[in-house]
């Protein structure tokens, strides 16, 4: 039986405000005994790579996207890559695109850029960790190696680990005019 | 940065400004009908007004707004300000206002200057609030008070956590106590601006212990720098009995925690979560909060739309809103009585759990610094927070009768008492743990699922 901790970093992509999902799918990883490092709304590619460098035993990252923006917040994917930077499984899932294109093509899009998995329901997420891990041998040897250091509570690792918070000052204030009827974060002043 | 009366301002914000000596004169002697005035009529005639959010880009358009809202009975009006304007980028506002003023989601009022405003203010005979979402409002703020506005929405931890991913909370506390500390000065002069403290918060199934402990603390900060009006703000959440509980606790814990000569008015936002699509049954809800707010003891309703589901109103659709939560409120339904024992059990259970998150963070001599400090400690969260100075470790859930829950309390300081009565009222429907996000979402899809029990044909 495979006891060791599992961490994953999770976040929503860079234009993307909406919390409530984001929370559920942290909530749900705890409960299936996850360490997860919620990096939040409105994050750019570059901070979840720097989350990647500050925990380097995660086993993969999770981005939502609600807003259709995923495709235009992801773009850089693969220059970050091909720089060294966020050299793990990048599993994607949300809304994908905005209107009627067809499903497929924006998959097609997405996974060009370096998207491996892409989700159509966060249930799954479980499951397919399950199988990254199978299939990435390094995996399971860095969450040990992670296990063996004393670990600080989570929390502060959580909110220290980054260290690119300040650069994000302000960025996940949501347009003034958008009406709270989904499932966003739906405050108004 | 420059100083305009002790507010800490960019320079370009107080190089257009009146002075301090002038804008006193004006907020004093316009004439202009005042919030205050208003807060005051509604509760002796014990009946909510209505006030709509409603703000566009365009100076002409805001004016036409306005005057196409008015006849339908508002007691107060909004200017609900652009998100460029909210952040601090007057400079981004004022370029688009230029080029595309359709494209900003509310009025950029820094960016039209004090002069415009004064414009706005004389349009209808009701006062105007700003409305925002600033965890920085210190420009905005001037330019407000400059243009005669007397009421004036926000606060360090509701317009921080829901609106921002990362200001920490110290910062924003700091700029609205700069805020009440100039609403303490005018006080002194002898005028009242109304500061509206934001309950709603994240707007999801958030726990009315939660939103009311919010705005007390914030209430207490504004105090203690000489505000003297003061309108608390609580959202509709679902269950009849809870939110008149809510509502009628607002006074009771405003009694025993704030100074008996601050006025406080208790404000109802009508359901701010997922809305029914269907037109009539958007409007039946909104009829209900008028209701709500009526049996409430409310001394003002901000009205939701029919067209709720599908993004900002239009001025007919507010209108209509503004209309049928009048009617809600009104002697048509005063008929309409609730369980008093059970509206009494509610305020009873409700006012012990706001003690318990409250009464650690008053017990001491810094304020700002305790509201930090629980919050980083997670004594005190906010459900579905935006921001990551809030953990959201808590988890809330609708019991069976649709009353909020703590589902999970988290770090929350609460009684084992508490945590146990919250515990049974959801035994029954706490739902399949391995089906959590879909339990959690049927919770915030509550009307919505109302709509659909009850199909309407086309």
């Amino acid at each position: 039986m495979d006891t060791t901790r599992h961490l994953v970093i999770l976040g929503v992509a860079g234009s993307d405000a909406h919390a409530v999902a984001n929370h559920l799918i942290a909530m749900h990883l705890r409960e299936h005994g996850y360490d997860v490092v919620n990096l939040g709304v409105c994050t750019p590619l570059t901070e979840f790579a720097d989350a990647v460098d500050a925990h380097p035993e995660a086993e993969a990252v999770i981005i939502g996207s609600l807003n259709g923006h995923a495709y235009a917040d992801l773009r850089d994917l693969p220059q970050l890559r091909a720089a060294g930077r966020l050299g793990r499984p990048v599993i994607l899932g949300g809304n994908l695109s905005v209107g009627s294109h067809k499903a497929d093509d924006v998959h097609d899009r997405l996974r060009a850029l370096g998207v491996d998995h892409i989700l159509e329901n966060p249930y799954e997420l479980p499951l397919v960790l399950d199988l990254l891990r199978a299939a990435t041998p390094g995996a399971t040897r860095r969450a040990k190696k992670r296990n063996a250091r004393t670990r600080t509570g989570t929390r502060a690792a959580h909110l220290q680990g980054t260290g690119t918070r300040a650069a994000h000052q302000g960025t996940g204030t949501r347009a003034a005019g958008q009406r709270g009827s989904r499932t966003a974060v739906g405050s108004r002043g | 940065m420059a100083d305009w009366a002790d507010l800490h301002l960019a320079d370009s914000t107080v190089g257009g400004l009146p002075s301090w000596a002038e804008t006193v004169a004006h907020l004093r002697d316009s004439g202009a009908p005042t919030a205050v005035a208003a807060l005051r009529a509604a509760r002796r005639a014990g009946r909510p007004i209505v006030q709509p959010r409603c703000g566009v880009g365009a100076h002409d358009a805001m004016t036409e707004l306005l005057r196409s809202l008015a006849p339908a009975g508002p007691g107060m009006l909004t200017v609900t300000i652009d998100s460029f304007t909210r952040l601090r980028q007057f400079d981004h506002a004022a370029r688009v206002l230029r080029e595309n003023p359709a494209d900003l989601n509310g009025y950029p009022l820094v960016a039209h200057g004090w002069q415009r405003g004064r414009e706005l203010v004389a349009t209808v005979d009701v006062p105007l609030e700003i409305r925002h979402g600033s965890p920085d409002p210190r420009d905005l703020f001037a330019v407000s008070l400059a243009a005669g506005f007397t009421s004036f929405e926000g606060g360090g931890i509701g317009y921080n956590i829901p609106y921002c991913k990362n200001v920490p909370l110290a910062t924003s506390l700091e700029c609205w106590r700069q805020v009440d500390a100039v609403c303490g000065r005018l006080a002194e002069a002898g005028v009242l601006v109304d500061r509206e403290l934001f309950g709603t918060l994240t707007a999801v199934l958030v726990p009315p212990s939660i939103s009311l402990a919010a705005t007390l603390l914030e209430a207490r900060a504004a105090v203690a720098q000489g505000v003297r009006c003061l309108s608390i703000a609580y959202p509709q959440g679902g269950e009849v009995h809870q939110d008149v509980a809510a509502l009628r606790s607002i006074r009771e814990l405003a009694a025993r925690y704030l100074p008996a000569d601050v006025e406080v008015y208790p404000v109802l936002h009508e359901f701010m979560g997922v809305f029914p699509r269907d037109r009539r049954a958007a409007d039946a809800l909104v009829l209900y909060g008028g209701l709500v707010a009526r049996l409430g003891g409310a001394d003002k309703v901000i009205n939701k739309t029919n067209q709720e589901a599908y993004g900002i109103p239009d001025a007919a659709a507010n209108a209509t809103g503004i209309h049928t939560t009048l009617l809600g409120g009104s002697a048509l339904l005063d008929f309409v009585r609730l369980d008093t024992d059970r509206v009494a059990e509610e305020m009873h259970w409700l006012q012990r759990e706001v003690a318990e998150l409250v009464d650690p963070v008053l017990d001491g001599d810094d304020l700002a610094g305790a509201i930090v400090a629980a919050f980083d400690a997670g004594r005190l969260d906010v459900p579905f927070s935006a921001s990551i100075h809030a953990r959201s470790e808590v988890v809330p859930g609708r019991d069976p009768d649709g009353a909020i829950r703590y589902r999970e309390a988290g770090s929350l300081p609460f009684s084992a008492e508490v945590r146990r009565r919250n515990a049974d009222l959801l035994r029954h429907g706490a739902g399949d743990p391995g089906r959590f996000i879909e339990t959690v979402s049927a919770d915030i899809d509550y009307f919505l699922h109302h709509e659909r029990a009850f199909p309407v044909p086309a």
